[in-house]
């Protein structure tokens, strides 16, 4: 199983690793991507199972990466993993096709939460 | 404005715990009196419904210690790059968080950071609501919330006040 982790963060990135890992998800195949333009290569590329993403980013934001895989008709689960935490921001990501969103700061234990039924499906 | 002092300390605090496994403590004296050297600024704008910026300053020392523990390594290792994205993201998340209780909708820009021993910002058209000082991994840092002022005169408007400290001290940078 393949997830690929896009924020343009470095050091955010290592910490989506380090709480997949504790969470349990240490053996999935994880790639990453530093803005919404590269994980969209990446996605046609790869095809990953999962795509956790960060909202903000330059050249191409979380949200405009996920309009794009939903305009392609690509339906690989997405979940966002973003600071931009409000209920309108919430709504925005499930209308758009999300299937949740991490608010940051996070801990192992909300990735089991929100994460553990979507890897099990 | 629905932000309260204490409001910061909780998100500041919880990003600290969260993300650095440190506190986030109220420091005793004068933090700003104190304060010596080189200083990091991040921050983050916001625009829209409500319109203001989060600022998040601190000593290259506490950056560099901030990097390492997230990057969970030792800070003698941490590149430049690495910790201006570390304190960027730590603004960004501050900042993010304390948006979620300011009227919506409103936007978040993309964190920055500047660097420097003598500098100082200017952000147009803002006051400063509260200014939180914490102490942490040895050091003291200081989370800034402004907000915009309409009946501020742009040219006149005296710049954000930043920790004022000396040049940079010798074992400031790598």
């Amino acid at each position: 199983m393949k997830i690929l982790i896009v924020d343009d963060s470095k050091a955010m990135r290592l910490i989506i690793r380090r709480a997949l890992r504790q969470a349990g998800f240490a053996d999935e195949g994880l790639a990453e991507a530093c803005n919404g333009s590269e994980a969209l290569k990446s996605i046609r590329a790869e095809s990953p199972d999962l795509v956790l993403s960060d909202w903000n980013m330059p050249e191409m934001t979380g949200i405009d990466l996920l309009s794009a895989l939903v305009a392609e008709g690509k339906k690989v689960p997405f979940v966002f993993v973003t600071s931009e935490s409000t209920p309108e921001m919430r709504e925005r990501a499930m209308g758009s096709g999300a299937l949740g969103l991490i608010a940051k700061p996070f801990d192992a234990d909300k990735f089991k939460e929100v994460l553990g039924p979507i890897l099990r499906s | 404005m629905n932000v309260q002092e204490q409001d910061i300390r909780d998100i500041t605090g919880a990003v600290w715990t969260s993300v650095l496994r440190r506190d986030a403590e109220t420091p005793s004296g004068d933090p700003e009196a104190e304060f010596a050297g080189s200083v990091m600024t991040g921050c983050v704008q916001m625009s829209g419904t409500w319109d203001g910026a989060v600022t998040l300053q601190c000593s290259i020392q506490l950056a560099r210690a901030a990097a390492a523990a997230m990057y969970d390594s030792d800070p003698t290792e941490m590149s430049s790059a690495d910790i201006r994205d570390a304190i960027g993201e730590l603004t960004n998340m501050v900042g993010g968080n304390i948006k979620a209780l300011l009227p919506g909708p409103t936007q978040l820009s993309l964190p920055f950071v500047v660097e420097g021993g003598k500098y100082s910002l200017n952000i147009c058209n803002v006051v400063a609501v509260h200014r939180v000082w914490f102490s942490s991994l040895g050091e003291t840092f200081v989370v800034t919330l402004l907000a915009r002022d309409n009946a501020q005169d742009p040219v006149s408007a005296a710049p954000m006040p930043i920790l004022t400290g000396g040049f940079p001290r010798e074992d400031s940078h790598r």
